[in-house]
């Protein structure tokens, strides 16, 4: 960055000290770290947040202050953690912290649940790790919350079996009750995985874990000669939602007999006592019930009055101007990743490219004077599936701009996905991952 | 692939020469920057620098420790070559080079060979 930018931006944090933002209101007690002037604001350390922060500060020469607040001591990630089902990764491997935003960067990182978000007002209140509610004050906003889910239709069942249904989509503590009901399977058990309806997070994912799933089965629950499907997809939606060459070919070749795809399966029920979902396509009964319920968007935006876009199955998800991600509700306040509505996918790689286009814009806007935003943004979208232990498909997507949709559009003939899949394309994924999860949280 | 020298991206190439030429000038009129003054919004965000964060997610935050190739320092026209040829190719690389106008391309292009190599 040059003098001169340094200069401007100097300038810009001065005027914001000036005015006064982010001084706490209505805070019992206040730590010297919670009281930090913050012009932007990031709630969420996920993929989105964590990358937007990292990014105004790189991108404004550390000159915007930042403030990330998120309600957990670090972030696990869902991309890969199909891996941790078949034994190949911990959760503990796929755990990323803040340390280096704080340390590298000069973001402020804060542990806290924000409770209440103000538009009118600019402020952003959350609970500390003390059970102080603190209320900062902002001049741009970013929420990065995630996704949520719908209650599941007409589950029923012993609570101890109520909680063996899970969803495993947000990693963590689910993701490894899965992997163990997952190794306590007997021998020709029945291992049964519910998609939603799209929009729903990472769309190869589903498909992803059933390949995984059935690979290791294969190795490890299934007996000589048995000729029954172990693994059964029920899809709420009327085809495979991405690379459906590759999962078609891995449903029907590489894991023949053992995967049975079933489409237009929405679940109307679940019993978790007897293990039986009952669907728009039929009654199924499994020994495990991985139930990936209906997605809306993460708590913090709905409850800001920011999600107002209804998509398929009953969620809502936040409409924004993708020139800058700020909501088109409410001004000042940007919503990335899962929880906006977007032509995007939601998943963690484009919302990186997400944020950065955010970050980009959020530097401009706060300038001094203020810059016009890039009209014409390009994001992309690139993920890695692993198709057994040692090989793995990919997908990939460039979006630009277009004006007169003022959608993200995906460039002609895209996606692609893989031509064949391959273990070259496994050794490439961990190379993506790592590569990607520094780009995000580290550096 | 859409076709190359799409004119809405025209105003993007500014060279850096131009930049250069125009923060001097302003430098040397005014002596001291204000916050009342306007500049130019590519003296403050590099051109390009938007679009090529699309390679960092593979190749590293500004093109460096990235355990595909390093992007920082590589020259234009060996840059050029690489997408270029990647275009031709089924790999994932391939299918992203695709995804940009040989204008986009030239432009990331140029932001790489202005960064240091690590």
């Amino acid at each position: 960055m040059t003098e001169l930018s340094r200069r401007r931006f100097l300038g810009l944090a001065g005027a914001a000290a000036a005015v006064g933002v982010a001084v706490p209101i209505a805070a019992r007690e206040v730590t010297s770290a919670d009281a930090a002037v913050a012009p932007v604001v990031v709630v969420g350390g996920g993929m989105a947040g964590a990358s937007v922060a990292k990014y105004v500060r790189l991108w404004s020469a550390r000159t915007i202050p930042v403030t990330l607040i998120d309600a957990n001591p670090d972030y696990t990630s869902s991309i890969m953690s199909n891996l941790v089902l078949n034994g190949q990764r911990t959760l503990s491997s796929l755990k990323f912290g803040w340390s280096t935003l704080k340390s590298t960067y000069g973001v402020n990182t804060l542990r806290g649940r924000v409770t209440a978000v103000n538009p009118t007002k600019r402020t952003v209140t959350y609970t500390n790790t003390s059970g102080l509610p603190i209320t900062i004050g902002y001049s741009r906003l970013v929420l990065a919350p995630g996704i949520d889910f719908l209650p599941i239709p007409g589950l029923t069942g012993a609570a101890a079996n109520r909680a063996k249904v899970v969803h495993a989509w947000q990693a963590g503590p689910q993701t490894q009750s899965l992997r163990d009901q997952l190794v306590a399977m007997p021998v020709d058990g029945t291992f049964l995985l519910t998609i939603p309806k799209a929009p729903y997070r990472c769309p190869p994912g589903p498909y992803e874990r059933a390949c995984v799933v059935a690979d290791w089965i294969k190795k490890n629950r299934r007996s000589t000669g048995y000729s029954k499907p172990q693994v059964y997809v029920l899809d709420a939606n009327a085809g495979i939602q991405a690379e459906p060459h590759n999962f078609s070919t891995a449903f029907n070749n590489i894991h023949a007999g053992v995967v049975s795809y079933v489409p237009n399966a929405t679940v109307v029920s679940v019993d978790a006592d007897a293990g039986k979902i009952v669907t728009t396509a039929g009654h199924f009964t499994g020994n495990v019930l991985n139930v990936i319920p209906t997605h809306t968007a993460g708590k913090i935006a709905r409850n800001a009055g920011l999600a107002t876009a209804p998509a398929a199955g009953g969620g809502v998800f936040c409409p924004v101007n993708v020139l800058t991600y700020e909501s088109t509700v409410a001004s000042g306040v940007h919503v990335l990743g899962d929880a906006s509505a977007t032509t995007q996918p939601k998943a963690g790689h484009v919302a990186n490219s997400e944020a950065k286009v955010c970050a980009d814009a959020l530097v401009r806007l706060l300038s001094s004077p203020a810059l016009p935003v890039d009209s014409a943004p390009v994001t992309n979208s690139a993920c890695y599936s692993p198709i057994t232990a040692t090989t793995a498909s990919w997908l990939s997507v460039v979006y630009h701009y277009d004006p007169v949709s003022k959608t993200m559009k995906a460039a002609p003939g895209q996606p692609v996905e893989a031509p064949a899949i391959t273990t070259g394309n496994y050794r490439q994924m961990n190379t993506w991952f790592r590569v990607l999860m520094s780009d995000t949280f580290g550096t | 692939m859409r076709g190359v020298g799409v004119p809405r991206f025209v105003h993007r190439h500014r060279s850096a020469l131009t930049i250069g030429v125009g923060l001097a000038v302003i430098m040397t009129v005014h002596g001291s920057v204000t916050s009342a003054m306007r500049v130019d919004a590519v003296s403050v965000v590099p051109t390009g620098r938007l679009w090529a964060s699309n390679c960092m997610q593979c190749h590293g935050t500004n093109g460096m420790n990235g355990s595909f190739n390093q992007l920082a320092g590589l020259p234009v026209k060996s840059m050029m070559e690489k997408m270029h040829d990647q275009q031709t190719h089924s790999s994932i690389m391939g299918a992203q080079a695709r995804g940009y106008t040989d204008d986009e391309l030239l432009t990331i292009a140029t932001y790489f060979a202005s960064l240091p190599k690590p």
